[in-house]
């Protein structure tokens, strides 16, 4: 009697055991459908990529003018109350990534549409640069002539730099010094009060990257800046243009001579104009370029400017030239300006077929699939 | 009573197993769907592999080096973790800060190159890649660097303490990955920070005067930043600017692809990198 009451209760023990086993059990996997920082999810066999599906909405955090309306802020609520953190949504970005996608799928790879700016001369184009001391008194305007400098044989080149120096919005004579990055002192020549110029000719510059450290102090205040420059052997110089227009394909092209100074790979890199504003560019790699003279013939294709019924005179503005290595490093940074003009053309010259993009096809094809 | 009991006992287990095949099965189709890949930033360890706490699908590399010798790295490290995805996953790339940089430059190059060298690492991301979120990226460099590469004496004690000048994280005008390439060809939603509070807000004082006259910023003209970071480098604008408020506009570095996708006023800088949610956000 005695045994049969002492198995029961090893059975009833041993059954609590499993059920609270199980219970456990079910707790976790009801859990892990809800966190993916759960206990098994993170025994996944993609280990590397957990839950990556449950992304959140940028909808889902509030923007700044939102969240200080609230009592609490999002940085509240998900350190504090993971549980209330915003709930994860379906993905959407995708048909934006699509839409843009969309509108270059007909374009080939090497053209770029472009906005308001052209970013050569963004590049190319030095701006003045404004530097305040500690104590907010004095002010350096650095004004440098290029940012790339290239050196061509038997022509002498000059790098200049403009500083100006104001004490409370005057113009004040300061002490000033210039080193380069391995310490080595130029000398600044004063034009007039405030107004003081750095002057450097072809035998003081050699390729490479200078960094020029300027210091100028006044009475008791002090203020420092730098600018930086790129000196490079010319790549290529410009020797005529041939011809430009439309192809018999009806893409506009621009065909052009140059001399270049070495063998090699060229990644070329041509802006176009429309009425004084920038619209495109385009790229195009030469491989195995040999020394002497070349030509060069950039296309734009034509169904960009079909579709979106653009007519008028175009200008291949200015080219980058750089030259490239098998581990696509680019070295040289040569800016040409060409101002190249076509005769008037209007939008049904252009081509109108479409180019099919194929790696552009297959990028939409993934994000749509999903 | 026993049958009952037992009976019980089974179906919790069956219902726990099919729990678990279910989760198992959508878990496993899941994450074939997507294939997000993160990239940290500047670090002052040469491997930052706590960079984003445990998130998964981290590329670590040395962040002490300039763009073009630290990207290859970069590139097969991204390649390596698309090796974990599904072959027509998406690719979502998650820099932050300087890791943003090198994202675009290695996307630029492989844009710019994808018929003349089809097999390079540059141009497979490029051609894989669908869709980018840049933390706070560093296309400018920030004025902080400046001063850590400001001079020879400065250099060397920072060098001492184990920051080195990076001039591609400067705001150099030949360095900054925006002389390097111009087009990433990939969307690329721009996620920026303009909360001022780290070191009592000293920096963010430093570079909220940067670019900013003196007579301007006593009227209390601010240039915005995240402490870090000033918001023109974060945004991707074209040209170094002031940028008074939040919603300031700008031309883009890579105008047709990149845009203005969410800013926060609550996360710093490296604030956000150890949220999971934050850093996989998406719309």
């Amino acid at each position: 009697m005695k045994q049969s009451k002492a198995k029961k209760k090893i059975s009833l023990i041993s059954s609590a055991l499993v059920m609270g086993v199980s219970l456990v059990f079910c707790f976790i996997f009801i859990k892990s459908e809800n966190s993916s920082l759960s206990f098994f999810s993170s025994r996944e066999i993609n280990f590397n990529q957990f839950d990556q599906n449950q992304v959140i909405s940028r909808e889902s955090f509030p923007k700044n003018n939102q969240t200080s309306d609230r009592n609490t802020s999002l940085k509240d609520q998900l350190h504090s109350n993971p549980s209330r953190l915003p709930a994860a949504e379906p993905s959407h970005t995708e048909s934006r990534s699509v839409k843009k996608y969309k509108k270059v799928v007909n374009l080939p790879p090497n053209f770029i549409p472009l906005g308001k700016r052209d970013p050569l001369t963004d590049k190319y184009s030095p701006r003045t640069k404004t530097a305040l001391g500690e104590d907010e008194s004095l002010s350096l305007n650095l004004l440098p002539s290029h940012y790339f400098l290239n050196l061509e044989r038997n022509k002498e080149e000059t790098y200049r730099v403009s500083l100006r120096t104001q004490y409370k919005d005057r113009p004040v004579d300061v002490r000033l010094s210039v080193h380069d990055q391995l310490g080595k002192p130029y000398p600044i020549r004063k034009v007039r009060p405030g107004l003081y110029k750095m002057t450097l000719n072809s035998s003081e510059l050699t390729p490479g990257k200078k960094y020029f450290e300027f210091q100028a102090r006044y009475k008791n205040s002090e203020v420092w800046s730098r600018l930086s420059l790129e000196v490079n052997q010319s790549l290529v110089r410009h020797l005529r243009p041939i011809d430009q227009g439309l192809n018999a394909q009806g893409n506009l092209f621009f065909n052009h001579e140059f001399l270049f100074h070495q063998e090699g790979t060229y990644l070329i890199e041509g802006i176009l104009y429309h009425e004084n504003s920038p619209i495109a560019q385009v790229s195009k790699v030469l491989k195995n370029v040999p020394q002497g003279p070349s030509q060069l013939n950039l296309q734009f294709h034509g169904y960009f400017f079909s579709q979106k019924k653009i007519s008028g005179h175009f200008q291949l503005k200015s080219l980058q030239v750089r030259k490239v290595d098998d581990a696509l490093k680019t070295f040289g940074n040569q800016w040409i300006e060409l101002n190249s003009e076509t005769s008037y053309l209007s939008w049904q010259q252009f081509n109108s077929r479409a180019y099919e993009n194929e790696i552009i096809r297959n990028k939409i094809e993934r994000l749509t699939q999903r | 009573m026993k049958a009952i009991k037992y009976l019980y006992l089974t179906t919790l287990l069956l219902l726990s197993t099919l729990s678990f095949a279910k989760d198992w099965q959508s878990k496993s189709s899941d994450e074939y769907a997507r294939c997000d890949i993160l990239i940290h930033g500047f670090s002052f360890k040469k491997d930052s592999d706590q960079y984003f706490g445990d998130l998964p699908n981290q590329v670590i590399w040395d962040s002490s080096e300039e763009i073009e010798v630290a990207a290859p790295t970069v590139a097969q490290g991204i390649l390596e973790k698309m090796e974990n995805c599904a072959h027509d996953a998406p690719v979502t790339l998650r820099p932050h800060s300087y890791g943003a940089a090198v994202v675009h430059f290695i996307l630029g190059k492989g844009n710019l190159f994808q018929d003349a060298f089809p097999d390079h690492p540059y141009v497979l991301i490029y051609k894989r890649t669908t869709e980018v979120y840049a933390f706070t990226g560093a296309y400018h460099g920030t004025p902080l660097m400046d001063v850590v590469c400001a001079n020879r004496f400065t250099r060397a004690i920072i060098e001492l303490l184990g920051t080195s000048c990076v001039k591609g994280l400067s705001t150099s005008e030949i360095d900054n990955v925006g002389t390097k390439v111009t087009s990433a060809g990939i969307p690329t939603y721009l996620i920026y920070s303009t909360k001022r509070e780290a070191y009592l807000g000293t920096t963010g004082l430093l570079l909220a005067k940067h670019m900013v006259s003196f007579k301007d910023f006593r009227k209390g003209l601010r240039n915005q930043n995240d402490d870090t970071l000033p918001l023109y480098a974060a945004k991707g604008c074209a040209v170094k600017q002031i940028m008074e408020s939040p919603d300031a506009q700008c031309e883009k570095l890579d105008p047709y692809f990149m845009e203005d996708f969410y800013h926060t006023n609550e996360y710093g800088h490296l604030e956000f990198r150890k949220i999971r949610e934050f850093m996989y956000m998406t719309k």
